[in-house]
Parts: C-alpha cells; structure tokens; sequence
C-alpha cells in the first residue's frame, strides 16, 4: 500500500504545488484531429508549439513562451494523467463523420498516456480545459 | 469477434440443414450474439466540427449538464440501435451462408481468407428513390443538375460495382472474392423539378448540427424520408466533407448531407470523384467505418473486412498492414482519398440489403 502511495505520487502531475523544474521539463503534450478532410497536429512542450495543418506539409514550429506554458500547467494539473487512456467520449459523431477523430497524448517521465477516440470538439470532460488551451494557444499563436 | 460471429453462423447452417423450423426459430431467438454491441449518440452539438475560435462557446458547450439534458432528451435511440442491430444479425444469420474458408476467420488473423457469399434475399435489384436539395451562398455552391446527375451516376456505378478503378484492386490481395455488386440503385429525375429543391441562403458554411434539415433554422427540410433518399448538398464548417444519420434516428433529419464541392468534377481534390456520398450513403445503410472506430478488437460487424486499429488516409499502397492483417484501405468505408477506394464487400452488401428487408427499418425505401 505504501509503495503504491509512493508510486502515484511520483506519476502524478498534482502532487504538489511546485511542480519540480525537472518534472516541467520532460512534459509533452499531443493533439490531433483527423478526417477525410480535416487535419490538425499540435504537439507543446515547455520549449514549444509545432502546429501541422495540413498531411503531409511540415509543421509551423514557434517559441512557446512562458505565458502559455503556465496555461497549460494550470489545465494540466486536475487531470488525473494515468487515467487518460480510461476516458470515455461523451459522444460519437465521429462515427458517422460528423467530426474529426481526436486523440491527446501526454508524454510524463518517460511514460505516454493516450486517451481513447473522441470527437474533435467536443472531448472527455476531465480534459476539456487543457485541450481548450492548447487548441487556444495555438490558434492564437502566429 | 469474427470467431464469435462465424462460429454462430456456422451453427446456423448446421441447424438449417437439418431443416428444424422450430430449432431455428428457438436460435434465432436465443444465440444472436449482441455483446460486442455499441451505440452511437447523437448528442446534437454544435461545436463538434467547428475550428476553435471562441473560448466563450465552449465554456458553454463542456458541461455534464448539457450532455445529460440531451441524453434525457433521447432515451429510446440506444435501444432502438441495439434493436435495429439484433435484427440485422437475425436476418443475416437466417439467409447467410459464408462460404470459403472452412474452419472459419481468426479474428484478427492475416493469413486466413474469411469469405462470405452475397445472400439471396429475393429482392433482386433494389432502386431507392432521391431527392436532392441544395442549399447555396455562392454560384458555386448551387452546383448544376448535370453536377447532380454526374453524383448519382457515381453512386450507382460504385453500388453496382460498375465502377472502371475496381480493376486497381492488387492481384497480390486476398479481397478479390470480396468485392461486391449490392445491387441496390440510386433513381432520380434530375429534369423534373420536384426531385430536387433548391434555396438561397445567408449561411456561408453550414455546422453538422442537422440546421441544414430544418426550415425553422433556414435549411431545408427533408421530402418523404421514410421512402426517399435525402441529400443535401451545400458548404459546411471545419473541413467535414460530409455525414450521415444511421438507421433508427429520427426520421425529420433522416438522409446524408455532402460538401458542394465533393461532388465529382468539385474543387474539394482529392475528394472530387463523388465518393463522400458513396461512404455517407454507406452509413445510412448502416454500413461502420471498415476499423469499427476503434482498436483491433472492435469490430465493423462484416465478417469478410479485416479488422484494423483506425483510419487510412491519402492513397496507401498495398499491404498496409494493421492488427497483424493487411487493411482494406480501398473499400468505401475507410478514410482514404476519392480515388483510391473503390469497393464494398459482400458481407457489406448484405448488411446494407438487411436494413432494407421488407420490415426492416429502411424496407419502405424501396421504389
């Protein structure tokens, strides 16, 4: 029991207020939405945001600066990450191609956690807000 | 999954040759296997397929409380799916008889040939008659009856297997004996005014929250869709090229919609061949994406289509190999460009004809 305290607090990203500079720096965050018509790739680290638009073209890369890094810590930290891959999509729209098929991935200490497909637009509540600030981000970010 | 099923149908041939009317009805009854089941919701949101401007709209979109005012406000969709799905397999189950293959399909299995044999449903070739309606900002947009004609005429070609790239199919693959003639046509009178409906409109790009369908909300709504084929065809938002409603949703929205510019000869390239509206009319037959939107295990429910873990796209080349089997990127129900589908298979041609049984759902579709 102690050893399983121990071992989620080590993996989980809100175990205390002052998230180690280490543990900031090893985060990546992954976006994509696809369809037969739509793409969208955004991957954010602490150092940047590479946006690809369109398959097959290279991605926009820019600085992410400090501002938006906060941002995505403070939508980061309720989210309980190793329990990503067991979110449920509140709807399927996708299966009937009424919206793109998304996925987040969060790269934490070495270990990526991937949620299920969900529909672009309208993703797992536990992770509305921190995909609502990196689409945010980088629509905002030219 | 495909064990599950094979292994059901097997059982179901054993007991019809014995010719035991009431064995049969008892398994019909009893053994249609529903557990790898699942629904689809329609949750009517607006959002889902717009490009993210606003903070202010999702704040107002994210809630449980939205979600669950809009299950309460469709309780009977999940079991009127499950129903619809029990009876597809009860009929598929009663006149299917897969052949090739004895032993049946692995699952997920690459070197096995799972083949299944179009069923004699004795309705021969099945005409579903078309309205089209149009709604434009543009020029562009009010595409030309010729246009419409050209789509319809893909439609049939690609349903009829009369389609000229059918011949692309690799000589190397294994989906030969798989690729289909469902016998089911498209009709319409281009010529003849009251087969298509056309309107002006303020809307520059259409959501795929079904406004499109409603007058109310400056669409148009649908003509006789319990015994007509609806398409709208005109601009919608976010960079979805088209959608359907599946078998068992409400009958007011029933029909596909499809992007101008997909129809063939459109400027959406490489989605201008017309075969958006052969994928969307493959949903509202009750055709599943060829991966079952989801991993490996999750299935399409056709038993001659290789199980797969997601989309292709663009033009992949041949194998593409996912969940130890090579995919067929060409069929019409994956996500691949216009001009590298180009076949149904029969288990799928079987399945849509099942949705369009005299009393099956889509039975009053026939002309």
């Amino acid at each position: 029991m102690k050893f399983l305290i121990i071992f989620l607090s080590l993996i989980s990203v809100d175990h205390s207020c002052s998230q180690s500079k280490n543990n900031q720096d090893t985060i990546t965050i992954e976006y994509s939405a696809h369809s037969r018509g739509t793409y969208k790739h955004i991957i954010v680290n602490k150092k940047q945001i590479s946006i690809e638009n369109k398959r097959g073209e290279s991605p926009i890369i820019k600085t992410c600066n400090e501002t938006h890094w906060d941002a995505i810590l403070k939508a980061i930290k309720p989210v309980n990450v190793e329990n990503i891959p067991n979110l449920k999509a509140p709807s399927e729209k996708r299966f009937y191609d009424g919206a793109a098929i998304a996925t987040l991935s969060i790269v934490y200490n070495g270990e990526t956690y991937t949620t299920p497909s969900f529909d672009h637009g309208n993703p797992p509540n536990e992770i509305a807000e921190l995909v609502k600030e990196i689409l945010s981000i980088s629509e905002n970010i030219e | 999954m495909k064990k599950v099923l094979l292994s059901l149908a097997t059982v179901a041939l054993l007991f019809t040759a014995c010719s035991d009317d009431s064995k049969e009805i008892l398994l019909q009854e009893q053994q249609i296997d529903m557990s790898d089941f699942y629904v689809y919701t329609d949750f009517n949101d607006d959002l889902s397929s717009k490009s993210v401007n606003s903070k202010e709209s999702y704040k107002t979109c994210y809630t449980m409380d939205v979600l669950n005012k809009q299950l309460r406000e469709n309780p009977g969709l999940e079991k009127k799916m499950f129903d619809i799905e029990y009876q597809t397999r009860k009929f598929l189950t009663a006149k299917g008889k897969p052949g090739g293959a004895p032993g049946g399909g692995s699952g997920s299995g690459g070197e096995e040939d799972v083949d299944v044999l179009p069923i004699d449903d004795g309705l021969g070739i099945i005409k579903i008659p078309v309205h089209v309606n149009v709604l434009y900002n543009t020029s562009a947009q009010n595409v030309s009856n010729a246009q419409i004609k050209a789509q319809i005429d893909v439609l049939n070609k690609d349903f009829r297997k009369m389609n000229s790239d059918a011949s692309l199919l690799p000589s190397a693959s294994t989906f030969g004996n798989d690729i289909s003639d469902t016998q089911i046509e498209f009709v319409i009178d281009v010529n003849n005014p009251a087969d298509i409906t056309r309107k002006s409109t303020g809307v520059t790009a259409w959501s795929t929250n079904d406004d499109m369908k409603k007058s109310s909300q400056g669409g148009i709504d649908p003509t006789n869709p319990d015994k007509t084929l609806n398409i709208w065809i005109c601009n919608i938002s976010g960079g979805i090229l088209g959608y359907a409603q599946f078998p068992g949703g409400p009958s007011s929205t029933d029909g596909v919609v499809i992007l101008y510019s997909s129809l063939p000869g459109g400027s959406a390239a490489p989605y201008n061949l017309g075969r958006t509206a052969t994928h969307e009319v493959g949903h509202y037959l009750n055709l599943r994406h060829i991966w079952g939107d989801g991993r490996c295990k999750q299935d399409d429910y056709v038993l001659d289509t290789p199980s797969s873990d997601g989309a292709n796209y663009g033009c992949p080349s041949y194998p593409t190999i996912n969940c130890s089997s090579a995919d067929m990127t060409m069929n019409y129900m994956d996500y691949t460009d216009d001009g590298c589908m180009y076949m149904f298979t029969d288990g799928q041609r079987n399945r849509m004809r099942a949705i369009l049984a005299n009393n099956a759902v889509r039975g009053n579709l026939k002309l």
